[in-house]
C-alpha cells in the first residue's frame, strides 16, 4: 500500500491545526450526541421494562378478564381458579408463581392519612418473582401476619416509624373495614408507582377484603427465556379455564407501549439533524482547506503528482478527521454511558410528567456494542460523504488554472 | 405530613362535628359507677336515638390562618344527619348528608357528589374512636382501660391493644361527676401528645347537660374551636327531610 497519500494528508492537517481540531471536535460532538442519545433512550426503555417486571409485576400475569376491564377484589380470581392456574403452569420453566391480591385503601397514622393500593402478598412465593425483599432498607421482611411494609417516602409523609401501628382502611364485599398492621420493614421504592404501595400478607389482606383467591398470579421466567413465547405458552395452557387470562407486559403497562415505538421513531429525525449538522461541519471545512490549497495542488501536479493521489489525499484528511473525532467523541460519550449505566441517572425532578405510568426514579443508561455502529455508520459517513465533494473538485483540477487562479 | 387541601378541610369540619357530637352531650346521670364502659355509655347515651337541631360555628386555625363556619345540623337516630354551612358566605346552602352508609356532598354550583364510603370512616377516624363504639362492647377488645375518682369526676385511661385498630398510643379523658366530657388528650405511639380537646361553657338544656364550647388543639399548633349556639333536642323531624331535594330548596331560596 502506499502511504505517500495518508504521509501527505497528516502533514497537511497539522499545517492548520486550529481548523484540524475544529472538524475532529465536530465530527465528535456528533458521535458523543448520537451515542448518548441512543444510550439513554434505549437504556430509559429498559429501565422501564426491567423495572416493572423485576420489582413489580413479573413477567406476566395470571388474572380475570373482568379484573383486566375493572380491578376490585370482586373480579380476583377464586382459590379454584389460583390452584387450577398454578398447576397449569407448573409444567413451564418458571422462577416463580406469585399470587396477589390487590386492593385500595388508606392508610393512616397517628400523623396523617394517605390513599395507598394494598397488595396482599405470599412472601415467600412474593420473593421468587420480584426480590422484593432485597428492597428493604430499614427493620425487616414480612415474617408473620399482622405485619406491612411500607415505601420510605410514604413513611416519611406520614412520620411512620418501624414497629409502630398503622390502620388500613380498605373497601372490601362487605363495605369498609378497617385493620391494624405493625410496620415490619421500610422498602426503597424502584418506581413512582410502589411509592403508594402498602404490602402485607395476603391472608391478611384477604380477610380485610373479605375476598378469597387471588386478584394476580404474577410469574416471573427465567434469564434468556422469551417472554412472549411464554406468555403464548401459558395462553395455550390455561385456554381451557373459562374468564382467566393472561396479561403480558403490555397488557399490563399499556402506556409502554406507546413509549416504546415513539422513543425509536422520535430518534431518527434527531439522529438525522446531527448527523447533516456533522457532515456540513467537515464538508464546508474540508471544502475551504480545498479552495485555500488550490495553487498548491496546482503546482503539485504540475509537477507530476497524480490528481487521483491528491483526490485520495483529501478524502483520507477527512478519514483521518473522521476517525479521531469519532474516537475521542465516542469514547466519552461510552465513558458517560457506562458511568450511567453503573449510577443512573435520577429522573425524579420529571415526576410530575412520568409519575402516573410507571417509569422508574432513576434511569439506567444502555451500553449495548451496537451504538458504537450506529454513531460509526451516521457521522463518520455522513462526514465521509460530505468530503466527497472536495475530493471530487481536486480530481478535475487543471494545473494551469489552478496556479493561475490560487 | 397530610394534604390539607380545601376538601380535607371540608372533612376536617365534618369530624370536628362528629366529636363534639359524640363526646359532648351528656345525660344527667345520679349514681356514681366506675366502670369505663359504664361512664362513657353514660356520656354518650344522651346522644343515642334523638333527634337534634343545632347551629355550630367553628373557628380553623390551620398553619397560621382562621377560617370560620357556621353550619347547622340537624340529626335522627344514628342514620341520618344533614350538615348545611351557613357561614362563609361562598359556601352557603353547601353541606354534607349521611344516610346511613352512604356520605353525599353537596354544593348549590356543582350539585351532589357521592362520597366514597371511606370517607365517613375517616370522618370518624380523624376524631378518634367514637365513644358508640367504646360503649357496644368493642372497649375491652381494643383497649386496656382503667378508670380513677378524682375530686371532681373520673379520670379514663385507655391503652390500645397491639392488634387495635386504632393510631393512637394511649387515649387520657376527664369525665366530670355529672359524666361530662371536660378534657381529651391524645397521645401518639411514642408517648407525645398529639391532639386536646377541651370542653368548657357547660349548659343544662331539660334533661341534658353539655359543653357548648370545644377546643382542639394539635401538637402543630393548629386549633379548632367549636361553639354550640343553638340546641334542640327531640324535634319532630321528617326521614324525608335528610335529602339532597333539601339542598336544593335551599339552593333555590337563595
Amino acid at each position: 500500500m502506499n502511504f505517500t497519500a495518508v504521509r501527505m494528508a497528516w502533514r497537511g492537517l497539522w499545517r492548520h491545526a486550529q481548523r484540524t481540531l475544529l472538524m475532529i471536535a465536530t465530527v465528535a460532538v456528533g458521535s458523543l450526541v448520537i451515542l448518548v442519545l441512543f444510550g439513554l433512550t434505549d437504556g430509559m426503555v429498559g429501565s422501564l421494562t426491567g423495572t416493572q417486571i423485576d420489582w413489580n409485576q413479573g413477567n406476566f400475569q395470571v388474572r380475570t378478564a373482568a379484573y383486566a376491564d375493572d380491578p376490585i377484589p370482586e373480579n380476583a380470581l377464586s382459590s379454584e381458579q389460583v390452584t387450577a392456574a398454578t398447576a397449569g403452569l407448573a409444567g413451564m420453566r418458571t422462577v416463580g408463581i406469585a399470587p396477589r391480591m390487590e386492593t385500595f385503601g388508606m392508610l393512616r397514622s397517628a400523623y396523617g392519612t394517605d390513599g395507598v393500593l394494598l397488595r396482599g402478598i405470599d412472601p415467600t412465593r412474593e420473593s421468587l418473582v420480584t426480590r422484593l425483599d432485597e428492597l428493604i432498607v430499614e427493620g425487616r421482611y414480612l415474617n408473620a401476619d399482622g405485619q406491612i411494609l411500607l415505601p420510605t417516602v410514604l413513611a416519611e409523609d406520614l412520620d411512620i416509624r418501624v414497629g409502630e401501628r398503622v390502620v388500613i382502611l380498605a373497601i372490601g364485599v362487605d363495605g369498609t373495614d378497617s385493620r391494624a398492621f405493625i410496620v415490619s420493614g421500610l422498602f426503597r421504592s424502584p418506581s413512582f408507582e410502589l411509592e403508594q404501595m402498602a404490602m402485607a400478607s395476603i391472608d391478611d389482606v384477604c380477610s380485610v377484603t373479605g375476598m378469597e383467591g387471588a386478584t394476580a398470579l404474577a410469574v416471573a421466567l427465567p434469564k434468556g427465556i422469551s417472554d412472549r413465547r411464554a406468555v403464548e405458552e401459558a395462553r395455550q395452557i390455561l385456554a381451557d379455564q373459562p374468564g382467566v387470562v393472561v396479561a403480558d407486559y403490555f397488557d399490563l403497562n399499556p402506556f409502554a407501549r406507546f413509549m416504546i415505538s415513539g422513543a425509536t421513531i422520535k430518534m431518527i429525525p434527531f439522529v438525522i439533524m446531527i448527523s447533516l449538522m456533522a457532515g456540513f461541519g467537515v464538508a464546508n471545512t474540508a471544502f475551504y482547506s480545498v479552495l485555500e490549497r488550490t495553487r498548491e495542488f496546482g503546482v503539485m501536479t504540475a509537477v507530476g503528482m497524480g490528481r487521483k493521489l491528491l483526490a485520495r489525499m483529501v478524502l483520507i484528511e477527512s478519514t483521518i478527521v473522521a476517525a479521531i473525532g469519532f474516537v475521542a467523541g465516542g469514547g466519552l460519550g461510552y465513558g458517560l454511558l457506562l458511568y450511567l449505566s453503573r449510577n443512573g441517572w435520577d429522573i425524579s425532578m420529571l415526576t410530575d410528567m412520568v409519575g402516573s405510568i410507571g417509569v422508574p426514579r432513576v434511569i439506567y443508561a444502555s451500553t449495548s456494542g451496537w451504538y458504537w455502529v450506529a454513531a460509526l455508520s451516521v457521522v463518520v459517513f455522513t462526514a465521509l460523504a460530505a468530503a466527497w465533494y472536495p475530493a471530487r473538485r481536486v480530481n478535475r483540477l487543471e494545473p494551469v488554472t489552478a496556479i493561475r487562479e490560487g | 405530613m397530610s394534604k390539607k387541601t380545601n376538601h380535607m378541610q371540608r372533612l376536617a369540619v365534618l369530624t370536628t362535628l362528629l366529636t363534639s357530637l359524640l363526646f359532648g352531650f351528656s345525660a344527667i346521670a345520679q349514681e356514681d359507677a366506675l366502670d369505663v364502659e359504664t361512664i362513657l355509655d353514660r356520656v354518650n347515651s344522651a346522644w343515642q336515638g334523638d333527634s337534634f337541631h343545632g347551629i355550630i360555628s367553628l373557628g380553623i386555625v390551620l398553619g397560621g390562618q382562621t377560617k370560620s363556619h357556621k353550619l347547622e345540623v340537624w340529626t335522627l337516630g344514628e342514620e341520618l344527619a344533614l350538615i348545611r354551612v351557613l357561614e362563609p358566605e361562598i359556601d352557603l346552602n353547601s353541606g354534607y348528608l349521611q344516610l346511613s352508609d352512604e356520605l353525599w356532598y353537596y354544593s348549590p354550583s356543582v350539585g351532589s357528589i357521592k362520597l366514597p364510603a371511606m370517607a365517613i370512616g375517616d370522618a370518624l377516624f380523624g376524631a378518634g374512636p367514637s365513644l358508640e363504639d367504646l360503649s357496644h362492647g368493642t372497649l375491652s377488645d381494643d383497649y386496656d382501660a382503667s378508670v380513677e375518682k378524682t375530686e371532681t369526676g373520673f379520670f379514663l385511661t385507655l391503652i390500645p391493644h397491639l392488634d387495635a385498630p386504632v393510631v393512637y398510643g394511649k387515649l387520657e379523658i376527664w369525665v366530670t361527676a355529672d359524666y361530662v366530657i371536660e378534657r381529651l388528650i391524645y397521645y401518639d405511639q411514642r408517648g407525645d401528645v398529639l391532639q386536646t380537646a377541651e370542653f368548657s361553657d357547660v349548659v343544662e338544656i331539660g334533661e341534658r347537660k353539655f359543653a357548648t364550647t370545644i377546643v382542639i388543639e394539635d401538637s402543630f399548633g393548629d386549633r379548632t374551636i367549636e361553639r354550640i349556639e343553638l340546641a334542640e333536642f327531640d324535634l319532630e323531624l321528617d326521614a324525608l327531610f335528610f335529602s339532597i331535594e333539601t339542598f336544593e330548596s335551599w339552593g333555590d331560596d337563595g
